[in-house]
């Protein structure tokens, strides 16, 4: 490391820690700097480089360069740059030092040698990421804010036991790829499935990023799914069930985005199905899939972070997030509008970045001649397109006129979305920058168009293809919307069972409890009734038993319950002088048996 | 003031009228052209539904009947999954 010696991960944990301490544009001006630092700090880089600190009595190693770790180093830094100039106008102190602690987190688990480095900053993402939610100071943000920290709380545990259970078992804290299917690394993999949002764990996304602030949303939508695909491509490449993991995904994205209102929600619905698509490369695990995965993760984060930075700045100039409450705004906000479009398009779009890297992941798996999976991968793809890429901007800036007051984003906002715009065109014009960049990236070179001339000029042909399926699906959309209007409601999805199920099941436990106890106590005190009724009348039953023979000879009509009722009601009356003489006689008794 | 001017542009009935044939242009430019070009052939099978990507215009029938088909398994699974938006009002 040339230029301080700091890890890229360490240098944005501290800045976050000491922006807390800055005030207004000196603070702004330090955020804004810090990514600046941390890119030329990543171009010094080597491979040889090393940042071994001592913890728990072993060496724990925070710096492992490689391109598969690099690429994602440089997309954070870039996506964090456009965030923070983005939320210069609305973001609060708090919320850029909690966003610096969150990427400089997820910096250091990309760069992480080993499990426990990757283990204890995989924490610090959470709980740094908790507060980009909770800081939007709602009822609403809140409570998501406790399900999301509860869910990836439950993901870390299983992470930890995971990594335990694997020190133990082979001595070794080195995190690579894990080709041995075991207990602990299953664990571990499910640990990173719940931060890849991997189904069943995904409703946690949707819910927690549409209710964080407008700058927690960009920031959010680029680290913790995508630390997860790094490390499932680091560890867990060429998994089989990862394929239909990343198929159920990609499938489960459109499917809820279709039906989802709120423009947050569809986003994140949208990151789950893209994910989806890395997720199924990490399960091919061939060096053109892992390039895939990686060049995707890339892609994705940019026109991600472009889409969810129009929907904060749409919510933003209107107060409104759901469709049913928005449309006709390109006429009032023109350039928020254009940017949007090039984000939209992105998804699918020749001259833009995503066509290549999908393209690069469809290629890998038609490679392997799984047809099933390129098939899916290619309805996801029309299903995507259908959803982000014409509903989404459809709905907000054209769709019904609802004559809302809004006005243009401002500058910051438009700064950030320009610069994010302006990736999404070159890297889709000119790959070749972002090729180089990849792991494998010889036989990316090899087997890829590269150039602008090779993939737009020498391969008209596929570009016409891919033309085929936006233009279709768009048709589909222009043909539909009228018939599939959206509805003001929600859709339950995997946290009912949480949210609902759970408190059902508890109620019944608790109902089931209280049963129990209850039978338990009634069948007690029955039996309870029982002793005393029984030690009630033996008495009286005694001395009418004892009495019989008298009563016989002398010729006296005997009713039973009467006689023992006289008798009981004698006892009763006399109870302390028989209690007295029954105390002494068993205490005299049990002095006999003593001394004797 | 002529009230077509009052309109937003993308609400005027001639311009939509002309996105409306961009769109047809863009759905009927590759289609042609790959009707005059080569024949695609299957990357998966010779024959059989896996041969299914070297049928004309697969690609034209992937986005408008994929997402038909999504919009019929969502418009389906509405009915049991949709709930009103104060479902979980009283969660914590």
């Amino acid at each position: 490391m040339t230029i301080i010696s700091l890890t890229p991960g360490l240098l944005y944990i501290l800045s976050g820690l000491f922006s807390y301490f800055l005030k207004g544009k000196l603070q702004k001006l330090f955020i804004i700097s810090v990514p600046i630092i941390a890119f030329f700090q990543l171009l010094s880089l080597k491979s040889s480089d090393s940042y071994i600190v001592s913890f728990l009595m072993s060496n724990i190693n925070l710096l492992r360069v490689d391109n598969l770790s690099l690429v994602f180093g440089y997309v954070f830094v870039i996506s964090s740059f456009a965030g923070f100039l983005y939320g210069i106008g609305t973001a609060k102190k708090a919320e850029y030092s909690s966003a610096l602690i969150y990427i400089g987190s997820a910096l250091s688990v990309v760069f992480a040698r080993d499990l426990i480095t990757l283990y204890i900053f995989w924490e610090f993402m959470a709980l740094s990421s908790v507060f980009l939610v909770l800081l939007k100071r709602t009822e609403r943000s809140r409570k998501a804010s406790l399900r999301y920290l509860m869910v990836h709380i439950f993901g870390g545990l299983i992470l930890l036991s995971g990594i335990m259970i694997h020190i133990h078992n082979t001595g070794s804290i080195a995190f690579g790829r894990f080709s041995i299917e075991s207990v602990s690394t299953w664990l571990m993999l499910i640990g990173v499935l719940v931060n890849a949002a991997a189904l069943p764990f995904s409703s946690w996304l949707p819910d927690a990023y549409s209710e964080s602030t407008i700058m927690g949303g960009v920031i959010l939508s680029a680290y913790t799914s995508k630390t997860a695909v790094y490390a499932l491509l680091r560890g867990f490449a060429g998994w089989d069930i990862l394929i239909w993991l990343g198929l159920g995904m990609a499938i489960y994205g459109v499917i809820y985005a279709l039906l989802e209102n709120d423009i947050r929600r569809i986003l994140g619905y949208g990151i789950i199905n893209q994910v989806g698509f890395m997720v199924c490369a990490a399960g091919i695990g061939t060096p053109l899939a892992i390039a895939a995965a990686t060049g995707h993760a890339f892609c994705h984060i940019v026109y991600k972070a472009l889409l969810w930075m129009s929907a904060g700045a749409v919510i933003k100039s209107t107060g409104k997030s759901k469709f049913t409450d928005l449309g006709g705004l390109y006429h009032k906000m023109p350039l928020t509008f254009s940017l949007t479009l090039i984000g939209a398009l992105t998804i699918g779009a020749p001259l833009t970045t995503a066509f290549t890297s999908k393209a690069m992941i469809l290629q890998s798996v038609q490679y392997q001649k799984l047809f099933w999976p390129w098939f899916l991968l290619q309805i996801s793809s029309a299903g995507i397109f259908f959803n982000l890429g014409v509903k989404y901007p459809f709905l907000i800036f054209f769709g019904k006129d609802r004559n809302l007051s809004a006005s243009e984003s401002n500058k910051p906002m438009l700064l950030g979305m320009t610069i994010l715009a302006f990736l999404c065109i070159y890297l889709g014009c000119f790959p070749q920058k972002l090729y180089t960049l990849l792991p494998y990236s010889t036989q990316v070179l090899k087997s890829m168009p590269s150039s602008f001339t090779e993939i737009y000029m020498d391969n008209f042909k596929y570009v016409l293809i891919k033309v085929q399926l936006i233009a279709f699906t768009t048709l589909a959309f222009f043909l539909t919307y009228r018939k599939f209007k959206q509805t003001d409601t929600i859709s339950l999805d995997f946290d009912w069972i949480y949210r609902r199920l759970l408190r059902y099941v508890v109620i019944f436990i608790i109902a089931f409890i209280d049963f129990i106890y209850n039978s338990i106590n009634s069948i007690t005190m029955v039996f309870v009734k029982a002793i005393v009724k029984f030690f009630q009348n033996s008495i009286p039953y005694l001395l009418y038993l004892l009495n019989i023979p008298y009563l016989r000879i002398s010729n006296v009509r005997i009713n039973k319950f009467q006689l023992m009722d006289g008798y009981s009601n004698t006892i009763k009356k006399q109870a302390l002088p028989f209690t007295v003489i029954g105390s002494s006689v068993f205490i005299i008794f049990i002095l006999l048996y003593l001394l004797v | 003031m002529n009230s077509n001017h009052s309109t937003p542009l993308f609400y005027r009935s001639k311009v939509r009228k002309a996105l409306w044939n961009l769109l047809i242009f863009f759905c009927t430019f590759p289609i042609g052209y790959e009707l005059i070009s080569e024949k695609r052939y299957s990357y998966f099978a010779k024959d059989g539904f896996q041969s299914i990507d070297a049928v004309f215009s697969f690609y034209g029938l992937i986005g408008l009947f994929g997402s038909l088909s999504f919009i019929v398994v969502a418009k389906a699974l509405s009915f049991f999954i949709r709930v009103g938006e104060a479902y979980y009002n009283d969660d914590y």
